[in-house]
């Protein structure tokens, strides 16, 4: 079952198991496996996997060359909020005479996917309007008229833009729910008209009851031809969507902040993940250990750490890799002493090598989770892991790095 | 006179060996290859100081990347963390930060001066107060040696006395010139002390083998700007017959001119077999003088702390990519720059330029293995300037390209001595470096180099 947009990306869906009957009656049997290709074959990305958040279009701690022969980063999540700050028309990125991918020269064996605002979005002092978005850049709150971002998509040309969704700051009342639904078809229509470059869309799926978004759903239904994916900002939704949006590739954006939660996700159909945890463990400087579904080794009923903290004073002087067995570029050439002096030096190094072993711990956990699936154990295999390690990431002790520099004198 | 008499002195191994490639018919530069016990470098060198053992969020294998094969970590940094004795767990240096090539340090003195506004110099050595917990703590000339070689550079730095050289008190330079030269004894009694290592699988050698044998100890010129006490200097010195020399004391206010003087009465004087190295310069003009004046190696922050400010050091002058003039430059740092930083995206790694060091670790790696590719990045000054002083990355990948402009800046020189064109080399360089304005060139560069007879003002 493959849903072809008109658009440079195929979503092949090979396993889909929905047989639970009703789609309310528990999700736990809805994990799929699914592959999500350029048209042209170059970048292909297997799904249930995450995406890595950028900031100002790089991913935290990573140069370029690091992202592209240190990490398995297929996707990587860009928020046009990032780049800003100035008033159009003197906005350094939409006077490139390239695209996005050309201006933060992202690695070729990437995909750009392109929103308005980073996620989690920080909550903005103004509301949005009809026709704008309020945003947070670098410099400040400013608005995005959504017709720049519009415009932003053609010119910039993502692998994958998200339509902007309207979500205000706080729960929805009686009536922002319906404004919220009504402003996110507008939105999508619009961008689907003016999507000069065909540049393949996600449309969001918001964050309201499935009623509520009803008539929103099948305005989708209707231009499913001019989508290639949906963003969902409550995952749980993902069990509940009629059953003609199925063939779409589903992005959470609604943040699954631990292995446990990324599972849960997964079982209710999510193929896609913005996964926050991964740089925020990173800062941390917790070193991620987790393998799905993973072994008990100790009998004693005690669970396994998600990670740990290399800030702990006993692997000052420790020549072990980052994870036992783990065969990333940090781990091969590097030891936890190193990673320890380095994050009491509060040298940038720590988090880079942190960084790069984390990305491949998480890249590792859902290539299992894929075969799991594939090998229809996944159910049993999450009840393993459950049993196996502890739910919570371990407590953060140490300090983060600092990301603005002091400046000039 | 409290030196010691020439009889006392016991003879010094050197474990590099120093091979004169090439000499300029006109200057005094030299081009040599350079072997350490961690491989080869080639002369004239930049080293990049890599603190506390890391540089600016760079991996060894980047620096590897641009041709780094010798860098400087700091005694007194790693004296305090992760400190002797978790150095002496881990193995030494090398193995904390795994990095195969080589490691200089200096002795820790020269930080603590500056660092610590309480340290006092006595003869007994640098008393300061811990940073940590206030304690007053001394470093000696033999506990600074003994600190390096719980490190295991391959370059050590004798502790000396260390002053401004534009103190004006002639009396307080000399005492610190005749302590140098005590201390320096201090540190090679303390160096020819039988290494524990040595006859490990590890480590090599045989049994009974003195640290000499697999660290090379540096002597340093002191006298200031006085050039008879330069001159005493270096002949008391060169009797110690270090494996290599350091001219130090200078990198602070002093006058160009003088600096070029000191340099050029020390060089004349110090044995040819020998590397020399001037500590804390890497201003690219001030290396390309100091090269023409017979100095081999160089080291410097300057290049790497002002990647942090948005600073990229190019062949046409240092460019502040912070400026709004940047936001929209869509061309490379340095068009003319081979760095993975400036060339095309994912264009393959040129050969380097010194064809004898080390190839980098990552070319070894198994097939399938998700090794460094030293590929293109194809970053453009309006990217930096978009990441630059807001996220880190943008500080590495400038980092990288200021690096490796230092250390391909140092290569192309050596290649102009090879073939006897340095005169022209450093034409070429004043001239792209101030952008063709010859009315921007440094006096005191002008000067220098037309005692050789080079005229940088001629067309
Ligand atoms: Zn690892
Ligand atoms: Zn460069």
């Amino acid at each position: 079952m493959a849903a072809a947009a008109n658009s440079g990306m195929v979503f092949d869906l090979r396993t889909a198991r929905r047989t639970g009957g009703s789609a309310s009656g528990g999700g736990d049997d809805s994990a799929r496996v699914g592959r999500f290709a350029a048209t042209g074959g170059v970048v292909s990305f297997d799904t249930p996997n995450f995406i890595a958040h950028a900031s100002r279009g790089a991913v935290p701690h990573l140069s370029g060359d690091n992202l592209r022969d240190h990490t398995d980063v297929g996707a990587v999540y860009v928020a046009l909020e990032d780049f800003v700050e100035k008033w159009h028309p003197n906005v350094p990125v939409y006077n490139h005479p390239s695209t996005l991918r050309d201006f933060i020269s992202h690695p070729s064996n990437s995909l750009l996917i392109l929103a308005p605002r980073r996620s989690p979005p920080v909550t903005t002092a103004a509301s949005n309007t009809d026709a704008s978005i309020a945003i947070l850049t670098s410099v400040g709150f400013r608005v995005l008229k959504v017709d720049d971002y519009f415009n932003a998509v053609s010119s910039l040309k993502p692998d994958i833009a998200i339509s902007p969704p309207d979500l205000p700051h706080q729960t929805p009342g009686k009536n922002r729910g319906p404004k919220m639904v009504f402003r996110t078809e507008l939105w999508l229509g619009e961008l689907i008209k003016r999507n000069t470059s065909n540049v393949p869309i996600f449309a969001p799926i918001l964050p309201l009851d499935i009623e509520q978004q009803s008539y929103y759903l099948d305005h989708l239904k209707e231009h499913i031809s001019s989508l290639t994916g949906l963003a969902l900002y409550d995952a749980r939704l993902a069990v509940e969507l009629p059953e003609e949006l199925e063939g779409l590739p589903r992005l959470s954006l609604d943040d699954a902040l631990t292995p446990l939660k990324v599972l849960q996700q997964v079982s209710w159909g999510v193929d896609m993940f913005n996964l926050v945890f991964l740089t925020q463990m990173t800062d941390a400087g917790i070193s991620l250990e987790f393998q799905f579904p993973g072994e008990a080794t100790t009998k004693d009923g005690k669970k396994k750490a998600l990670g740990v903290d290399l800030w702990n004073k006993e692997y000052g002087t420790s020549l072990e890799p980052l994870a036992a067995g783990c065969k990333c570029y940090a781990c091969r050439k590097h030891h936890r002493a190193y990673v320890q002096h380095l994050l009491t030096a509060k040298e940038m190094t720590a988090w880079v090598l942190l960084q790069i072993h984390n990305s491949n711990i998480v890249s590792n956990f859902f290539i299992a989770i894929r075969e799991s699936i594939t090998q229809g154990t996944f159910e049993k295999d999450c009840k393993t892991f459950a049993e196996v390690y502890k739910e919570e990431f371990p407590e953060k002790t140490g300090h983060g790095p600092r990301y603005h520099f002091p400046s000039l004198p | 006179m409290l030196k010691t008499s020439m009889a006392t002195m016991k003879s010094m191994p050197s474990a590099l060996k120093y091979e004169l490639i090439a000499r300029c018919s006109t200057t005094k530069a030299r081009a040599s290859i350079l072997r350490l016990p961690h491989g080869p470098v080639e002369t004239p060198l930049f080293m990049p100081v890599a603190t506390q053992g890391t540089l600016k969020g760079l991996t060894p294998e980047q620096l590897e990347s641009v041709g780094c094969r010798l860098y400087l970590n700091n005694t007194y940094h790693l004296g305090l963390r992760p400190g002797q004795a978790v150095l002496d767990k881990i193995g030494g240096a090398h193995k904390l930060q795994s990095w195969s090539h080589n490691i200089l340090t200096d002795s820790g003195g020269f930080q603590m001066v500056s660092l610590l506004q309480l340290a006092t110099v006595t003869e007994k050595g640098v008393e300061f107060l811990s940073p940590h917990d206030g304690t007053p703590m001394l470093l000696t000339p033999e506990h600074s040696i003994s600190l390096q070689h719980s490190i295991g550079s391959d370059i050590i730095m004798q502790l000396d006395d260390v002053i401004a050289t534009t103190s004006p008190d002639k009396q307080r330079m000399k005492e610190a010139m005749d302590r140098s030269i005590r201390w320096l004894d201090r540190c090679v009694e303390e160096h020819l002390k039988v290494d524990p290592l040595a006859g490990t699988e590890e480590f090599g050698g045989v049994e009974g083998d003195s640290y000499a044998k697999r660290q090379n100890l540096f002597c340093i010129i002191q006298g200031g700007l006085d050039l008879e006490m330069r001159k005493e200097c270096c002949e008391e010195m060169a009797k110690r017959d270090t494996p290599g020399i350091a001219i130090g004391g200078l990198s602070g206010g002093e006058a160009k001119d003088d600096y070029c003087k000191v340099v050029d009465t020390c060089t004349s004087l110090l044995p040819d077999g020998k590397p020399r190295y001037v500590m804390g310069v890497g201003y690219p003009e001030d290396l390309v003088v100091s090269i023409a004046l017979g100095a081999d190696m160089f080291d410097c922050v300057w290049a790497t702390r002002t990647a942090r400010f948005g600073n990229a050091v190019t062949s046409s002058g240092v460019l502040n990519l912070r400026s709004a003039i940047y936001a929209e430059d869509f061309t490379a740092v340095d068009p003319e720059c081979q760095c993975p930083v400036c060339r095309p995206l994912d264009s393959p790694a040129p050969p380097l330029l010194n064809s004898t060091i080390s190839p980098p670790s990552y070319a070894s790696a198994p097939e399938g293995d998700d090794s460094y590719t030293g590929k293109g990045l194809g970053i453009t000054k309006a990217y930096i300037h978009h990441l630059v002083a807001k996220e880190t990355v943008g500080a590495h990948i400038l980092t990288m390209h200021n690096v490796a402009f230092l250390l391909s800046l140092m290569n192309k020189a050596r290649i102009a001595i090879v073939e006897d064109r340095y005169p022209a080399f450093l034409k070429d360089f004043f001239f792209k470096w101030h952008g063709g304005d010859k009315g921007k060139y440094p006096t005191w560069a002008v000067d220098t180099l037309r005692g050789f007879g080079v005229d940088l003002l001629e067309d």
